[in-house]
This record gives C-alpha cells, structure tokens and sequence, in this order.
C-alpha cells in the first residue's frame, strides 16, 4: 500500500486517497475538432514508466494534487504540484 | 453521557451534541474572518484550537470545522458558513489503549499524532474526523455510520493486543 | 524414539493426543511431527499423485509431505497442515490425507504401478476422446483420484482481530541475526517490532544448544537476551506470526497466530490478528532451507533433510532412527551426524563430494536400506545434506532484484528496491558468528555485540546437477514431480522456467518449491545446456504460507462488512412493519404490508391511498450539497445542463447532471436558499460522486470561481408528504409560512417552522400529486415525522416505500438515473432536452452533445409503451423488436410496474428512434413476443393538474 505525500497533509496511506486519472489534461471546449475533443475525453498516454497524474485525498483535506509514478516500479515521486 | 465501552485501559463515551459549522474561504481571508466570528482560525495544516470555548479545525487548506460557535457574524469577506450541527455524532476515546484501539481501523501514526492535531481519517470503511486532546481523542462521524462505528470499536475493544513490555 | 534427556520439550507436561484415531502421547514444546516420530511414526501421508508412502521430510515451514487435516471441533477443520508446524495442545486430532481406506493399505496405490503412463503433462495428451466422457467420467474420475485434504464444510466460527502498526525498525525472523540486529536497536528508543513464525523465538539457536555466544552456551545467552528485549518498553516480540506479504512502502502484512496452540476449550478471543506495519526500515533475517538430494527412491518414509534430524534431536529430543546414513553434499551434514552420534546412534557418513548418489533405496512403509557404491547399506534413517538456498521470498516481493553467485552456486540478495536489509541465512551469511555481526550492523551497531567462536561460513557445494532420469528420483515431493518430468518438459519444448515450472508443477504446491526449485533449476539448466541465472527463477508471491482466510479478512466480515446506512425514521418504518431494501450503502423501507399482504397488494394499496389522499415517505437517503459563495449561480450554471443564473431566490428547479461525455449522470431538485446559497439534491446512490465531480471541477477548472462545497445529506431529514390531502395535513404545523397556492407555487421553497423545527419547506413532487418536502434538521427528523403523522390520520395518511415511490414516478414519467438511464444516455435521448439551457456558452457535457452521433435520429429515445388489456407486467431489461423482424433488438424496457391506479401494467422503454416510431413494437420473452404500442411516457394527468393545485 503506498505512502502517498499529501501536499497539505503530509505521507498518509493509499487508502485514504482516490486515484483521479492523468495529469495535465486541459479542458478547452471551444475550437476543438470532435477527434481533439474525444482524444480529451479518452486517449491517454499510459506510459510504461513515470506518469504524471493526480490524486484526491479524499478522506483527508479533500484537496486534489499531482505527483510522479512510476507504473513499472509504483514510485511516487512527491513533485510539490499542488495544483 | 452515556458510555459506550468501559473496560481496563479504555472508556469511549458519546459526546454530547454541540453546534457545529464548515467554514470555508480563502486562506488568506482566514485571519479577518475569525476575527469577525470570534475564533481563532488556526494557519498551520491540521491544527486545531484549544482552550474553553468555540474552537476551529483546520482540515484543509481552505476549510475549517467550528465547534462550539454559534450566533450570527456579519463576515465580510467571501466565505461559505454552513451548519452541519445534525450531522454527525462524537465519540471521546480515552485511556492508556485509545491508540491501541483506534489502531484497529485507522491507518495513521495515532502515536506519533501531536495533542492538538485534527485530521479527516479512515476508522474502517467509515470516514472520520479525528482530533486529539490532552486527555481524549474525539472521533465525528456522520450519524447513519453510528451502527457500523460503534460496531467497530466493540469488535475491536474485545481484540486489543497486549501492551508491549507487559 | 523419544530420548530421556535433551531438547526444550517439557518432559513434566505430557500431552495427549491421537493421529488417525490413534492415541498417543507426547510433552509440551512438541509439534505434532516431533510427537509423532517420539512414538515411532513415520508413515504420515501419501503423496499427490502417486501415493506413494511418505514420512515426515523436515522440521518446519518447508514440509512438503507430512500434510494432515487438524480437527479443533466444532466447525474447525483444517486440511493440509504441515504437522511439522502444528504446534502439540492436549486433545490435537489429526488426520492422515490422500489415503483411503487407511495409510497403510491404500487403494490410490495403483497409481504408483501406473506411474509410466502419468508423468507430468499427462492431463495434457490424454483424456481426449471421446469428448463427451471429459465432463461426466474423466473429470470427475481424475479429481476424485487426486488431491489433498478435504475442505471444511462449516463456516468459520473463529473472529480475527486487525491492527494498524507502525515501527521505525520491523525485524522479521529471530534467529541470531535477527536477534543481534533487535538487542543492536533497543536502546536507541526506536520503535522495534521482531516477529518469528515458529512457536518460539531463536530461530536455529534452538537446535543448538552446543553454540556458543559471548562464552556462554547458546540456550542461556538466548534466554538473557529475550529477557532483555521483553523489558524494553519499545520493542514488540510477535512469537507465531508470519511475516507473510512485504508490500510497497514498506508495508508488511504479519499473522499472529493466537490460539491454535491452546486445546480448543481454552482458545478464547481471537484465533488471529493480521498486523499491518508501515516501517521505516525492514531487517529480513528469514534464514535458509536446506535442499534435499535428487537420486532414485529419495522419497521414503524415514529419509529427510539432515538438518531436521538434528533438530528433532537437539531441539525436541528425538531421535528418528538408530542406523543412520547421512548423506553429505554440504560440511553441515557433519553436524547432524555428530548429533546423532552423541545420542548413540549408529552413523554411517556418505560423502557425496568424493562418492557418486545413490542408486536406489528400499523399504516400503519406512526404508529399510540404500544402495551406495559400496553395495546395499541397512538403515532406517537416511539424511540428506544438499546444501542451504537462502530464503529470498520476501526480499523478492519488496521487488529487490535477485542476484546469482556463480562462485557461491546460490541465489543471493541483490539490489534493494526499498529500505530494507537481508541478514544471516537468508543473506548467504551461515556462519553464527558472522550472522550476529551483519544482524547487529542492520539493527544499528550501537555498542558491543555478541559474538561467537568466528567460524567458516562453510563453502556451498557445487549445486547438484543429478544425470539422473529416473521415474523415482524426487525433485517436488508434494508435487511428485521427478527428475525425469525435468527433463521431460524440457524435450518437450519447454524452456523458460515458468513454462517447465506450469508444465511439470513442480514448486507449485503449498511448500513453494522450499526445497525444490534449486533442484529443478540445476536440473533444466543441465538439459538445457544453459547456465542457471540465465534460466531464472520464478517469481515469489505472497503469501510467504498459506494465510487463514479469516484473516485476510479480519473485521471486515458479517455485520461489519459494509456499514449499513439507516435514517432518522429507520426505527419508526421498523416498528410498522416495513420490509427494506438495500439502496448503496443505506436501508429504505420498500412497502409497508398490513396482514395478510404480499408486497404486489401492498404497493397499490399505497399507490391509490397516495392518489386519493395523503402518502408519507421518507426521503432522507437523498444526497444534499450546499453550495455557497458568490459565485455559487455561476458555479452551479457551468455544471448542470440547466441555467442557472436566473433561478429566483426562494424558487426550485429540477437539474440534470451530464458528465464531460455528454451522458446523464445525475438529477436532482436544486433551490435556491439565497442569493449565494443553493441545496442541491442527487440521487441516493449518486451522492457521493456527484460531490466528487463538483469538487474536481471547482479545484481543477473553475479555481478562480468563489463558490465552495459542504456535504449536507445527513444534516437534513427530508420528509415527503405527497397527495391531494398535502396541504390540509401540513397546515396546522406550519409557523412562518403561507401555503396558500399563489404565495406557494409549485417549485417553490421557503422557510420557516414545521412542528416546532426550523425548515426548508420545498413544494415538489415527484408522484405528481401536491406535493412538499419537510427539510428539517435530522435530530428532529423523527419527531416532525411522527407529527405529521399524527396530523394526517383523519386524513388516511398512509406510509408509503420505495417500491410505491418507483410506481407512482413513473406513471408520471418522471425517469430514475440509472434504471431508465446507463451511462450512455443524453439528455435529449431521455426526453430532457427541455432542461437544457439553450444558450448557454459552457456546460459540463456541452461539448459532446454536438457530436454528429449525438445528435442521430435514430438514437434509442425515451418512450412509454401502451400494453395490450390483460397484459402481465413486463420484465424490465426484456429486448424490444420491431415485429416485422423479430430477432433484431431495437431497444429495452426500463422500468414496467402494475399501475393499480389505471388499473393495467405500463412501462417505460429506450428505443430506437422512439419518438417517431409509429407502428406496433413487440416485447421479446420466453414465449411469443407481446405486442406493445410506443406511446408518450405520461400516463397520468399530462396536463399537471393536480401537481398545480
């Protein structure tokens, strides 16, 4: 079970937390081509290696946050990304 | 009050109810806003006032749980006050085995957890707040879990490891 | 036989017990392996497949044949413990397994004579044709035939206790590695967890008491030193407990075992806890097996590993045969042979290293004589010494890498992948004086450490590589797997280890290839002509032993296995007798039957009393969200399909919920409390990750929007008071508000008081009668209710359930997300196209709703279906067929009751192009299909008359 470093609340375990999917996707609603727009609801990179993600603490402080895994390994990496 | 659980090294009892309201805002409005409420609104992560009195739980960045306020306040900042005095019910676990019993359900540290110290957490497959005092943790939860929390801790008071060094 | 002194057993304390029905007699301290040798036992099971006669082989967790069910009484029957690790109790029932009628006569020793036409894989190219005979004879016929132990057929009536724990250093084994490494880190003040899966902690101190440490003798140095560390307040001894998963992060799973040493009268409280401990930094001190030697007839009763001999000597004070041969391939051998000397038996020592294997042995139930080179050598106890593999399973699990020493012939600890350490045997370290010191290094070096005479670590031999292709010569012994099978799979084509491994199973039974792999390894890399680390080991999984199921699942059982939810009025549905259903987590009362009623009678007697009167339903399980800030109008704009920002204070609108595919994910009322304060409503089930998705969106996308997010559902009991009586009932409790129709429209909330609460009073309804919902807060919940109640009775109020609630909505047409919805309906599609605000710039699924198959005329649309008089209720998720080509599905039935107010069944259904269609459909069954006619989804009152009244 991982140790995930909650950015507000410190390394808390893996169950306390909601995995919430690739990092970085950018909603733009406007201007996009229905193939952007369904690569923005579906395709994902699913790297074997380092994978910027997000998480939820959900049973925490709530907050969603970023951070590197590796998906080979399951290293977090605490990136700081509070964002 | 009324006890839940009275044995060697542990006693759990229900609190009894108080108000209770969610505070959320920007953080950098916190400290105007307590000033208006009357409460302090602690800055560090997972803190939580002390003292008699209305106290603040600091949960999240931008969330603070009152206990113990109530009244009006004309706040002049934005903010979101919402009243959850219904909501859950509180239990106080003291005693020598409060850890061991909490340990039971609850993922975290709980030894290394500082007196003054509030947190959302786990007790099982129920979803907890959980704060530590000088001489109790109290544990809220939303009422509908109280059959399964008190469950919980009979099951686990009945299982406690044995003390290290006995 | 047992000797009069020696070994740890208590020899004040006898303990009785009984073996196949025998009785027998053994002491405190034994296991039921040493008690049974001590009585001249050696014929303990027959094996897997050939069912041959096997005796005990070892003295720990690496016993592959000495397997026999326990019966504890009472429900608690365990098949397939190693009786090496069983540990004695007064009253221990065990049972043989695998043989029938008895162990020494047993029929399943025909399979031995078949062996030549059972090898590994046979399954594989046999039992073919005809093909009919697979299921009803071959199947059956070749599981009868096999197998291990009998299953339990009573639920388990133990408990399993759980606990959380954290320790900066986790130590798992307490040998004298272990051992060093605990007394290195016990002043430091650090929090110390040392667990030890046998009964008692020592590890291979305890068949040695001829060692000696710190110049005293083994034994009396382990005694101080458990004294020391018992009295250190930071330090947590877990005798028999496995250390038995090493997960990521450092979190490794422990099952105590805390009675199965207890005779079953006295086993109280928890038979298990299962230990999660998160440590800072993981000591794995789990030790070494010794490999067995692959030769022909080295499965006999009375042939075993050399170093169980010499702890069942030592340690129990057995001794398990007077002419005894050892076998030595590894110097260790030595010192069972000195042990069994010392004790007066007659020792013959073969050193493998100068002499070829053996070439066959012989005794039926207990051997009798081996053939050396020299010719036939009697004996009745032949030990083996293969040399030591280390025990790398949960250094394998952190995800270390392991590592081959060609010049040590032996796999060994390589890289780490988390903060952990390998120590002692398990390490490659077999010298005691150099296990303490790389155990006290690991456990911090803080001052002077134990120390033994420094002694050679004793090179490993050349790993075995037996030529020999004999149908007799054991590789696997739970398995029967064979050096010949070997080489077998390997002719065969097989050529990566997990194929040979899968293909021949050998290390795929409880044992795990303890003593086996190495074997198999040596073996295939021989055939194969390919060095051993290029053929490779499998891969170790948890768990290190079988773990209780019981304790996999600990609390997490019964009552406590999911939480179940009850509302404020939960007690009150109970005493009247409702009968509940499951929603999610939470218990809803469905019907409420007076006597004599079944639930069909109850419900339209509801469903008519709620029409033509008044009906009280709770309605409290709905989620609620309080959504407040200045921006909370803009906020809720942006995710509902709806706009938003005009909806007037102390108004209510009904709010779909797309998700960013464009399809319908929840609904709800939503009102507007004030000017930046709205009570949105979700679904019961929906709850949680409608709060979920507004929260993502608020922190992810819409950050600079002051609106924030509070879970009301449990602060609000909501009590629905539904029918044409609504208004005279409520009006004597009211205080504050104005029902009159044109102060109180429909869609409309106010506040104020209700018997006595504060309350959000919202005029909706989702029966389509007059209709209002009593938010009051929920430590009133059932007081307000009951006075409602008691307001209602000259009325004929009537408690209504969900199954009515279900009924009544959809004679309205009013749809349920996720029972007329699936995930891949849009709003348009469910008839709530009108919900959409047409010129919004930005709503949550806008975006997809222009997508051209979005917006397809034949997508499957929400229709009613009119059913034919006399028609029976159909099934809901029945296919829908266009009756011109009847095995075509065009769509489903989403929801169909019996409607007792008009007197027939309806429905509701998705169909393709449902809105157009004209022409009849037909519903498909187990019979003929039943005409059907799509009509509007609006059975009564289409008008909305009594909703406006």
């Amino acid at each position: 079970m991982l140790l995930i470093p909650c950015p507000h609340c410190g390394p808390r375990a893996e169950i306390e937390f909601r995995h919430a999917g690739e990092a970085h996707l950018v909603r733009r609603t406007e201007g996009v081509d229905d193939a952007e727009w369904g690569g923005y609801l579906y395709a994902r990179a699913n790297p074997r290696g380092l994978h910027a993600e997000r998480w939820r603490h959900i049973h925490g402080c709530g907050r969603f946050f970023n951070l590197m895994r590796d998906t080979v390994t399951d290293k977090v990496m605490d990136t700081g990304d509070a964002s | 009050m009324a006890d839940l659980l009275d044995q060697p090294g542990i006693r759990v009892r229900r609190a009894p109810l108080e108000p209770l309201h969610v505070l959320h805002c920007d953080p950098d409005d916190a400290e105007a806003l307590g000033a208006e409420l009357g409460v302090t609104l602690p800055t560090a992560p997972l803190r939580a006032g002390d003292g008699a009195g209305p106290r603040a739980l600091h949960l999240a960045p931008d969330e603070w749980l009152l206990v113990g306020w109530r009244g009006e306040a004309a706040l002049t900042r934005p903010h979101a006050l919402v009243e959850v005095s219904s909501r859950s019910l509180t239990l106080e676990i003291e005693g020598e085995h409060a850890v061991a019993l909490l340990s039971a359900g609850c993922p975290l540290d709980l030894e290394l957890m500082p007196v003054g110290a509030a947190t959302r957490t786990l007790l099982g497959a129920v979803q907890v707040t959980l704060e530590r005092q000088r001489h109790c943790f109290r544990m809220q939860y939303w009422r509908s879990f109280d059959s399964y929390v008190t469950g919980f801790l009979q099951a686990a008071a009945s299982d406690l490891p044995a003390p290290v060094a006995s | 036989m047992r000797l009069s002194t020696g070994g740890r057993v208590d020899r004040a304390r006898p303990v009785s017990f009984s073996f196949d029905g025998r009785p027998m007699t053994g002491f405190a301290g034994d296991t039921l392996a040493s008690a049974l040798l001590a009585n001249g036992v050696h014929l303990v099971g027959r094996s897997f497949k050939y069912h041959r006669p096997r005796g005990v082989f070892g003295a720990g967790v690496e016993e592959p044949n000495a397997l026999v069910g326990v019966d504890r009484g009472e429900g608690r029957w365990e098949p397939n413990q190693r009786a090496t690790t069983v540990p004695l109790y007064e009253g221990l029932t065990a049972r043989s397994q695998n043989a029938w009628p008895s162990l020494r006569f047993d029929v399943g020793a025909l399979n031995d004579l078949a062996a030549p036409l059972i090898p590994a894989g046979f399954y594989y190219k046999t039992f073919m044709h005809p093909r009919r005979a697979w299921e009803k004879l071959y199947e059956p016929l070749i599981r009868r035939a096999a197998g291990l132990g009998t299953a339990p057929t009573e639920p388990d009536p133990d408990r399993y206790a759980q606990h959380w724990a954290h320790a900066e250093l986790l130590i798992v084994g307490s040998g004298p590695a272990g051992l060093a490494a605990a007394m290195a880190a016990a002043p430091s003040g650090r929090r110390v967890i040392l667990c030890d899966l046998d009964e008692e902690l020592g590890g291979s101190l305890l068949s040695r008491p001829d060692a000696v440490i710190d110049g005293r003798p083994a034994w009396e140095w382990l005694e101080s030193a458990l004294a020391t560390l018992c009295a250190a307040p930071n330090v947590r001894l877990l005798p028999r407990t496995t250390a038995f998963a090493y997960g990521i992060d450092n979190l490794v799973s422990l099952a105590e075992r805390l009675t199965d040493h207890r005779p079953p009268a006295a086993a109280t409280g928890a038979r298990e806890r299962l230990w999660q401990v998160r440590a800072g930094q993981v000591v794995i001190a789990s030790g070494a097996h010794e490999r067995p030697l692959v030769f022909p007839g080295n499965d006999r009763p009375g042939v075993m590993l050399a170093s169980a001999a010499e702890t069942y000597i030592r340690r129990y004070g057995v001794l398990p045969g007077k002419r005894v041969v050892v076998l030595v391939a590894h110097e260790s051998g030595l010192r069972a042979a000195e042990a069994a000397r010392a004790v007066g038996a007659e020792v013959k020592v073969v050193d493998l290293r100068e002499e070829p294997a053996p070439e066959a042995t012989r005794g039926r139930l207990r051997i009798s004589g081996v053939k050396l080179r020299s010719g036939w050598e009697p004996c009745d106890l032949l030990l083996m010494a293969g040399g030591w593999t280390p025990a790398l399973h949960l250094f394998s699990q952190s995800r270390g890498t392991v590592a081959w020493s060609e010049e040590r012939q032996i796999f060994l600890p390589g890289e780490s992948a988390q903060p952990e350490t390998s120590v002692g045997g398990c390490n490659g370290t077999f010298g005691l004086d150099d296990c303490l010191a790389e155990g006290w290094a690991a456990g911090g070096d803080t001052g002077p450490r134990p120390s033994a005479e420094p002694g050679a670590s004793g090179p490993s031999s050349p790993l075995a590589r037996p030529d020999s292709a004999d149908g007799r010569a054991f590789v696997d012994f739970q398995n029967d797997v064979t050096a010949k099978d070997i080489r077998l799979a390997v002719r065969e084509g097989f050529r990566s280890v997990e194929h040979i491994k899968r293909y021949t199973t050998t290390g795929m039974a409880t044992d795990q290839g303890r003593t086996s792999n190495i074997n198999a390894l040596a073996i295939a890399s021989d055939a194969l002509d390919r060095p051993v680390p290029a053929i490779g080991l499998t891969t170790f999984r948890a768990p290190y032993t079988p773990v209780t199921f019981g304790t996999m699942a600990a609390m997490t059982r019964g009552p406590l296995f999911d939480p179940v939810r009850t509302t404020p009025i939960h007690d009150w549905a109970v005493a009247q007798g409702a009968v509940f259903e499951d929603v999610g987590q939470w218990k809803r009362a469905r019907y409420f039957p007076r006597a004599g009623e079944d639930m069909h009678t109850a419900v339209a007697r509801e469903c008519l009393a709620v029409r033509a009167g008044a009906g009280l339903f709770d309605a409290s399980t709905l989620g609620k969200i309080e959504v407040v800030g200045p921006d909370a109008a803009e906020f809720l704009h942006r995710m509902y399909v709806n706009a938003f920002l005009k909806l007037g204070v102390g108004k209510c609108r009904y709010g779909v919920l797309c998700r960013e595919d464009g399809f319908v994910f929840d609904d709800g009322v939503i009102g507007r409390i004030a000017e930046d304060r709205f009570h949105v409503t979700t679904t019961t089930g929906g709850a949680a990750g409608v709060l979920h998705m507004m929260e993502d969106y608020r922190q992810t996308e819409f950050p600079e929007l002051k609106v924030w997010l509070t879970s009301t559902t449990e602060e609000w009991a909501t009590i629905a008071l539904q029918g044409p009586r609504a208004r005279d009932i409520l009006s004597p409790l009211v205080e504050g508000i104005d029902l009159d129709p044109e102060s109180f429209p429909h869609m409309a909330l106010k506040l104020g008081r209700v018997a006595g609460a504060p309350t959000r009073l919202w005029r909706v309804s989702f029966t389509g009668e007059l209709g209002f919902e009593i938010n009051v807060p929920s430590i009133h919940g059932r007081a307000v209710w009951e006075a409602v109640w008691e307001a209602g009775q000259r009325f004929g109020i009537t408690a209504y359930g969900t199954e009515t609630m279900h009924v009544l909505r959809a004679e309205k047409g009013y749809i349920i997300v996720g029972q007329d919805t699936d995930g891949t309906v849009t709003p348009f599609d469910a008839g709530l196209g009108w919900a959409v605000g047409k010129t919004k710039r930005d709503f949550v699924g806008k975006r997809s709703l222009e997508r051209p198959a979005m917006l397809r005329a034949d997508r499957k649309q929400l229709v009613g279906l009119d059913l034919p008089d006399g028609a029976t209720v159909p099934e809901e998720g029945a296919q829908i067929v266009d009756p011109a080509e009847p095995t075509r599905a065009i769509g489903h039935v989403t929801s169909a009751y019996a409607s007792a107010c008009l007197g027939r069944p309806i429905a509701m259904a998705m169909v393709r192009g449902g809105r157009e269609r004209i022409g009849p459909v037909a519903i498909a069954g187990e019979g003929a299909p039943v005409p059907a006619r799509v009509c509007g989804t609006v059975f009564i009152d289409p008008e909305g008359a009594r909703l406006s009244g």
